[in-house]
């Protein structure tokens, strides 16, 4: 990396957060760290709960994610409008209207200081291990092809992190998250400008599609109910609309972005823009992934894009091996290169289809050879993490971008992850302080308070760390994220559900029904897990949130109408 | 500890609880007597506007599939 790469990293950091020290020093008491003094305005919310979700997983991995499997994964989104719009109707009034800090002390007003206490523990335990891998992630891959110690970019990440959120609260959250999503915006429309422009000259934007189309690339919608694939059309609206449910109206770390919310108003059109952004924001994400795709279908790309990989089977006895495969990759690469631009050429359809035949059928042996070159990686380190979808993307960062550029969307990478480490540790602190602490602690100085919750936030920043410098490499690692999520998330909103709703269930009953129901679904996950049923981790969020409702409805009907 | 109690926050968010409920009010179950309305906030446009644009967003994808889509 170039001395200007490293300046422009470094002054968008340092800017972002010294900007976001100097606007939120002085903090009057809890109310003020938690919910940010209740200033914020409705595009204010909406970056913030943008930037909460998006992680530097989003950036690293959905490229990945359609570089290899196409466009389909923007069907998991589909269901996060209907869900802003319930959050919108029914949590936000009455979360402004009894003028809760966290989510969870609402259940204390509908059930009893139990199940509170309860869904604050199951927040604190998915969430806390969410944010040591909002770290560990672009740590993991950044520290791979740049060859930067993971330990202390951990480390680094996380005190950035630390030190503006600790002193500033939520205002410094939603601040800094302001700066982090102009830089990521910013960066991620100027690597798409540059994509196109890296195509040959015959190629613009409909050929590009072309081609990615026509190797299964543009396949967006699957109508079928096939439980196999993780992301079909139902599998988004249904899955996707209760875990978006469940994390953006349950989830602490999004509910105290919308808790700042100036008015209710400001805080639901927040919500609202979120909603009408996000989709078309991770379409385009993917389809920066697609033109990735194509980029390497005129361009070569190595047998496995992480660097480490390559470097310990070069070192090992299969060297040989791995070096012809590559030559045999680069033979294909040049083949396909020539039919891609013969394809684009001709007009007769069925001149097209046999081309078309040719290039899947080359791609096809590439797949291969890729096969064979992670089975040499497997024979040289039995260990060796494969999956290379998270290198895909800053591959292409950091050998053709130009100067300057890089050092911009590696502070697109490390401001991602820190804006939403930021609100997972604002969240996870507050949490902590209010609904445990402060809830069985009370009577002491507003001071004290203020105090336990920036100790607090500190601790969790210092767990994620621990966390991120613990954590192993999983098959995807945005999935990871949301498959933990997934294990908790139907449990917690079939609760806030039957608080709203379900007026004959009571505090006892969805106490019972809450303990025994995580066990379940954690129980089915393990079935998956070892193949004995087959479940997509989305529906858990379904079965988890239906379950806890039966198995309370059940509990009470025993009780009778006692609490 | 556990709420805010600001008297001037209140009074800010009653009264747009006042202006904004002249809208469509729905009854819910009543869970306890100080949440037992949920109100639909506001003009409604905006949520129709939401889900509209976003089925306009699917059929978007619809078309794109069908053009360049190998399925």
């Amino acid at each position: 990396m170039s001395s200007i790469d490293w300046i422009i990293l470094g002054l968008v950091l340092a800017f972002i957060v010294l900007y976001g020290l100097a606007k939120t020093r002085n903090q009057s008491g809890v109310s003020d760290f938690v919910t940010g003094g209740n200033k914020a305005s409705w595009w204010t919310i909406g970056l913030s709960v943008m930037a909460t979700q998006a992680s530097a997983i989003t950036f690293l991995s959905t490229p990945g994610q359609a570089f290899h499997d196409g466009m389909g994964f923007v069907q998991f989104y589909f269901g996060l409008p209907i869900a802003m719009v319930l959050i919108s109707l029914f949590f936000v009034p009455i979360y402004h209207r009894l003028k809760v800090f966290t989510a969870y002390a609402y259940l204390e007003d509908r059930f009893n200081v139990q199940t509170r206490t309860l869904t604050a523990v199951f927040f604190l335990i998915q969430r806390g291990l969410a944010a040591g891998i909002t770290i560990f992630a672009p740590s993991i891959i950044l520290s791979a092809v740049l060859g930067w110690d993971l330990v202390w970019l951990n480390i680094l990440i996380g005190s950035l992190v630390v030190v503006y959120t600790v002193t500033g609260g939520t205002r410094a959250v939603n601040i800094t998250q302001k700066q982090q999503m102009g830089v990521i915006f910013g960066g991620m429309f100027l690597a798409f400008l540059m994509l196109l422009n890296f195509l040959p000259l015959e190629v613009g934007l409909e050929e590009a599609l072309t081609i990615a189309g026509a190797q299964d690339k543009m396949n967006i919608l699957d109508f079928s109910f096939d439980f196999d694939n993780r992301y079909t059309f139902w599998s988004g609206i249904i899955g996707g609309s209760f875990l978006a449910l469940s994390y953006f109206g349950t989830d602490q770390s999004q509910v105290q972005r919308y808790l700042s919310g100036r008015t209710l108003r400001q805080s639901q059109m927040g919500l609202i823009m979120n909603g009408m952004l996000k989709v078309p924001m991770q379409f385009f994400i993917l389809l920066i992934g697609v033109l990735v795709f194509v980029f390497y279908q005129f361009n070569a790309s190595p047998l496995n894009f992480n660097p480490t990989n390559e470097r310990m089977v070069m070192d090992s006895p299969y060297a040989a091996q791995y070096k012809v495969l590559d030559q045999e990759k680069d033979l294909l690469m040049g083949q396909i290169q020539t039919l891609q631009l013969a394809y684009l050429d001709v007009e007769d359809p069925a001149q097209k289809d046999v081309l078309q035949k040719e290039i899947s059928a080359l791609n096809t042996q590439q797949l291969s050879l890729r096969k064979e070159a992670r089975e040499l990686i497997l024979a040289a380190d039995k260990d060796a993490e494969t999956n290379d979808k998270d290198y895909v993307f800053i591959h292409f960062i950091l050998t053709q971008l130009p100067v300057g550029l890089i050092g911009l969307l590696l502070a697109v990478i490390l401001s991602a992850a820190m804006s939403s480490t930021a609100s997972e540790i604002n969240a996870l602190g507050a949490t902590t302080a209010v609904d445990l602490y402060q809830r069985h602690r009370p009577g002491h100085s507003e001071k004290h308070y203020l105090k336990i919750t920036q100790y607090f936030t500190l601790i969790w920043g210092g767990i994620a760390i621990l966390v991120a410098c613990t954590a192993p490499l999983f098959d995807n690692l945005i999935q990871l994220v949301n498959i933990i999520g997934s294990i908790f998330y139907g449990n917690i909103l079939g609760v806030f559900l039957a608080a709203f709703f379900i007026r004959h269930i009571k505090g006892l009953s969805i106490f019972w029904a809450a303990l025994i129901n995580q066990g379940f679904v954690i129980s089915l996950f393990v079935l998956d897990l070892f193949e004995v049923i087959k479940l997509p981790y989305l529906w858990l969020n379904v079965i988890g949130c239906v379950a806890v409702i039966l198995i309370a409805l059940i509990v009470q009907f025993f009780q009778g109408d006692k609490d | 500890m556990t709420k805010q109690t600001d008297p001037q926050k209140t009074q800010v968010a009653e009264a747009e609880n006042s202006e904004l409920s002249k809208s469509v009010i729905m009854d819910t179950p009543e869970v306890n007597n100080e949440f037992s309305k949920v109100d639909f906030k506001g003009s409604k446009w905006i949520y129709f506007m939401v889900i509209g644009l976003n089925a306009i967003y699917i059929l978007l994808f619809y078309w794109i599939n069908l053009l360049y889509g190998n399925s």
